[in-house]
């Protein structure tokens, strides 16, 4: 045990979350960041798999490291600022890490695409949409003319619920509504055909309904074509509608990982369990919320030991000199894993 | 370590300015080795002291025998003055419009803008030639005329920034208070946009010792004989090829005063507008 | 200050107001308890910030009132209009945003004292000392700059300025959803706390209507500029009446995995302002549409079935 976090625990259960084909295994990842309150470790020893037709939640605050975890995995990371500094993405097999920008390219929007937060800087204003989409199709197929790629943007259109895509295909970004501008960017998303879209916090600009619209498009769009989603968000509401396994992000690491319902239904790590039970719900009154203590840490310095330490209720001195391993949590999931010592006290030993 | 530390601080410009024109600016009455006034016709056209002149006029003399070196260095005074003089003016006007239009916006942004639209497109030595015409050559014509030809600016930019700040909460936050138009502007505008208006003014002392010297050079800026640095060139240029150390210096001093103000405001531009790392 | 406990603290009257031709707000009617929440709620475009504008007298109406303690407060000048900048504070959206960096904390804090009162340096101090302490900071803090807080911290210190001059009503627009998920229960609480210390009314601005049941004493359901449903919280959560709030209801995240409800997801988006639909504005995209009479008959506001509960939808009896 003298580099805890470096266990996968994943590794263990191997197969046993297995719905389809196995795309995306990252291991140990790490990326640094210097600023000028100096270095930061902004993802510090992520591990996880992805399979096809499988949505992956990762859940975490601002400066959790979730945004960065997935910018290092497609190797657009801010430059010079940011270093990848450790780990392996494997992509169907291959290490994306090793990969140069021109096999990058081509990995990035053929196989893995990205939806972001915010439709209006996704698009470029003076392209209009149809535009944009034959322009990726045409880096990344090059197959077919110009009439072939046109069909297939109208069809792009078509699968995210665009009404009238044969009209849309000639709007510019400043003709549609925040809605439909996401929606247009999901077509751009699959058009070339990806095998998964990373998604971050695409649904927090948009209007509740909307919202839903989105999350439903989401899902049927998965259904039909087994795309694999990486969905980012900071809300356990979304990953409980949309996402079969979860990964809780703090500072840096991962503080949880395992199924949705197990980890909703049994939170091991207190971070988790605070964060669950401060949600506001609409289902029932609450008298009180309860609240998480403290500030979300600051990313420099951060304490040697478990980093949720200085908000944990029961941190005790060893929480906050030495980081604890990721420990298997007792549910009837298998693959539900904390890093926090507590657990090893429920376990009486590992 | 310590490398770093010294590139975080621009020491060349300001030494160089240090040297050339605020040392000589504020002592140039005892630093001067002669009278930048005086003749010494015995020493006329006298070279510099590494092309064969003497200690004495280490710059070499003009035509009239006056010391290159101490002309220069009573020069920088007038370059200084005129700068922070016309620039405080012009920033002062400029600011003040350009607030004024951003935070009320409706007519007075209209006519504000349309005046700085006019003023941007009047050439600015035509400007200060009519100024001249009127009131004769005379330093205040010089600092009007480049207040004139700056406020624009800084109108234009300060109203830009206006425009964003003034939707911003605490805006609406200080109004909920109860505050008074004049107070939010004064008091929570204004301070947002002092960095600008800084890092502005340091890059206009460039623009201005240019136009103080092709002013002075046209002869229609600070009368004769000062000795500003624009005259200096003037006054060389008959004799560039025979004694072309009279254009020559001054010309130096221009140069090195407009790059090391520049390189200052590159820095303090990047300095008070850092850019975040977001993570 | 008897007759203040009988009359509400805010209350909108037929308000209104146009820019240009789209009708932000249009024809509002509610009203406001001292030391109550009620709550605006609906999606963008629905006119729930011009709502908070008008009530901060940040825009004048195009028609109809706002009335603070039964004043008309854009009709107020002079110490009446100081008096009701004393009394009625906001607490904005983003943190980031609302609190000006270049001055610090004790000034922030202190604003709306020194701009209405003539207060000694000492007192000022005290009162924001005190203030500082009741939103859960230290008074050492006053004399720092916003850039060396966190978001939720900011707030704080937002919260600390609207509460400085004991208001009776403050505007609370969005005021945790910029802030980060571990930070929303605790500022929400602190609300709650303030507004049994303080008895402050609260009007909470907001777009998603789950979050706002914590916080609610009433509800006000917001469609293209009109209250489609207006009801105390608890009978709005368990019976919502009209097609939209039930909708939006359903659009709230569950809480759990295995949390199943009615999904009702609405087709297309809210129509443009400029061009709102004729009857019932909710008409094109309602899922209960009955015919005709929806695109022709605006439908007027009706008994929802409890105590204080109104909804404007032909699917009720007048």
């Amino acid at each position: 045990m003298t580099r805890p976090s470096r266990s996968t625990p994943l590794e263990e259960t191997r197969g046993a979350s297995a719905s389809g084909e196995l795309l995306l295994e990252v291991r140990d990842l790490r990326t640094h960041l210097d600023t000028k309150n100096g270095l930061v470790r902004a993802v510090d020893g992520v591990s996880f798999r992805l399979h096809s037709g499988e949505t992956l939640g990762i859940i975490g605050e601002s400066g959790s490291g979730k945004s960065m975890t997935v910018l290092s995995m497609l190797q657009v990371v801010p430059k010079p600022a940011a270093r990848i500094v450790g780990g392996e993405v494997l992509y169907r097999g291959q290490n994306l890490l090793e990969k140069n920008e021109r096999e990058m390219r081509r990995i990035r929007g053929r196989e893995i695409a990205m939806i972001l937060q915010d439709p209006q800087t996704s698009l470029n204003p003076v392209f209009t949409i149809g535009n944009q989409i034959v322009e990726a199709l045409r880096l990344h197929r090059r197959d077919g003319g110009g009439k072939a790629l046109v069909h297939r943007a109208v069809e792009a259109l078509r699968q995210v619920r665009i009404a009238a895509p044969e009209e849309r295909i000639r709007s510019y970004p400043h003709e549609m509504s925040g809605g439909m501008k996401q929606r247009a960017v999901g077509a751009l998303a699959i058009s070339c055909g990806p095998r998964i879209i990373v998604a971050d916090e695409p649904t927090t600009s948009l209007d509740v309904t909307i919202q839903a619209q989105y999350l439903r498009l989401l899902r049927d769009l998965q259904r039909e074509t087994g795309l694999a989603i990486l969905f980012i968000t900071h809300d356990f509401g979304i990953v409980a509608k949309l996402c079969r396994h979860l990964l809780v992000m703090y500072a840096g690491r991962v503080v949880e990982a395992g199924p949705v319902r197990a980890v909703f239904n049994n939170p091991a790590h207190p971070y988790t369990r605070a964060l669950l039970g401060s949600v506001v719900r609409a289902d029932t009154k609450a008298e009180r919320l309860e609240a998480i203590a403290g500030q979300p840490p600051a990313l420099w310095g951060l304490p040697s030991g478990c980093r949720f330490a200085p908000r944990c209720p029961h941190a005790d001195d060893r929480c906050r000199k030495e980081y604890p391993p990721q420990l298997r949590v007792r549910d009837e999931a298998s693959d539900h894993v904390a890093s926090c010592w507590r657990l090893e006290e429920s376990h009486g030993n590992r | 370590m310590k490398l770093s530390r010294l590139r975080r601080y621009p020491l060349l410009p300001i030494a160089v300015l240090l040297a050339i024109l605020f040392i000589p600016a504020l002592f140039a009455e005892w630093l001067a080795p002669h009278d930048p006034y005086q003749s010494h016709l015995r020493n006329r056209l006298q070279p510099p002291v590494f092309w064969g002149g003497t200690w004495d006029f280490v710059l070499g003399t003009d035509r009239l025998g006056r010391c290159v070196l101490s002309r220069i260095m009573h020069g920088a005074q007038y370059a200084l003055a005129i700068s922070a003089v016309g620039i405080f003016v012009g920033a002062a006007i400029g600011t003040l419009l350009g607030l004024v239009a951003g935070y009320a916006r409706g007519w007075t942004d209209i006519v504000v803008m349309r005046l700085v639209d006019i003023s941007l497109a009047l050439p600015s030595i035509l400007l200060a030639l009519a100024f001249a015409a009127a009131w004769g050559p005379s330093f205040e014509a010089v600092i009007i005329v480049v207040a004139f030809v700056l406020w624009a600016y800084f109108a234009r930019q300060i109203r830009a920034e206006v425009l964003s700040i003034r939707e911003r909460d605490f805006v609406a936050r200080a109004r909920v208070a109860g505050g008074s138009h004049a107070r939010i502007v004064l008091l929570h505008i204004l301070p947002n946009v002092v960095n600008t208006v800084v890092v502005m003014a340091t890059l206009q002392v460039g623009v201005v010792i240019l136009l103080e010297a092709a002013l002075s050079f046209l002869g229609i800026g600070v009368p004769r004989p000062t000795p500003a640095w624009g005259l200096l060139v003037a006054d060389g240029r008959w004799l560039v090829v025979s004694a072309w150390w009279i254009s020559f210096f001054p010309g130096v001093a221009i140069l090195l005063a407009v790059l090391s103000v520049n390189l200052l405001g590159d820095w303090l531009r990047d300095r008070l507008d850092p850019e975040l790392i977001e993570v | 200050m008897e007759t203040a406990d009988v009359a509400d603290l805010l209350e909108a009257r037929r308000l209104r107001k146009h820019f240009g031709r789209v009708a932000a707000v249009d024809g509002l009617d509610f009203s406001l308890k001292r030391g109550r929440t009620l709550a605006v709620v609906g999606e963008s475009g629905c006119g729930k910030t011009t709502t908070a504008k008008l009530i901060l007298r940040l825009e004048q109406p195009s028609s109809g009132q706002v009335l603070v303690d039964g004043e008309d407060v854009h009709t107020l000048h002079g110490g009446a209009l100081r008096r009701f900048r004393m009394r009625v504070q906001a607490v904005f959206q983003d943190p980031w945003s609302s609190l000006n960096p270049r001055k610090r904390v004790r000034s922030l804090v202190a604003e709306p004292l020194i701009v209405n009162e003539r207060l000694g340096r000492k007192e000022v101090d005290r009162r924001v000392d005190r203030v500082l302490r009741d939103v859960g900071m230290r008074p050492e803090q006053a004399r720092n700059f916003p850039h060396e807080f966190s978001g939720g911290q900011r707030q704080r210190i937002a919260i600390a300025s609207a509460l400085i001059s004991n208001p009776a009503l403050i505007i609370l627009d969005e005021p945790v959803s910029a802030l980060d998920v571990s930070i929303r229960a605790q500022i929400m609480n602190l609300f709650k706390d303030l507004q049994r210390e303080y008895e402050v009314g609260y009007l909470l601005v907001a777009h998603d209507l789950g979050t706002t049941r914590y916080m609610a004493d009433d509800i006000a359901v917001m469609y293209l500029g009109q209250i489609v449903e207006y009801a105390p919280s608890e009978d709005l959560f368990e019976r919502p009446r009209h097609p939209y709030t039930q909708a939006l209801l359903s659009a709230t995240l569950p809480a759990h995995p295995d949390e199943t409800k009615e999904e009702i997801v609405l087709p297309g988006e809210v129509p443009s302002p400029l061009d709102p639909p004729s009857g019932c504005r909710f008409n094109p995209r309602c899922p209960a549409k009955l015919g005709p009479i929806c695109e022709r008959t605006t439908p007027a506001v009706r008994d929802g079935g409890a105590r204080g509960h109104t909804v404007a939808c032909h699917l009720y009896p007048e």
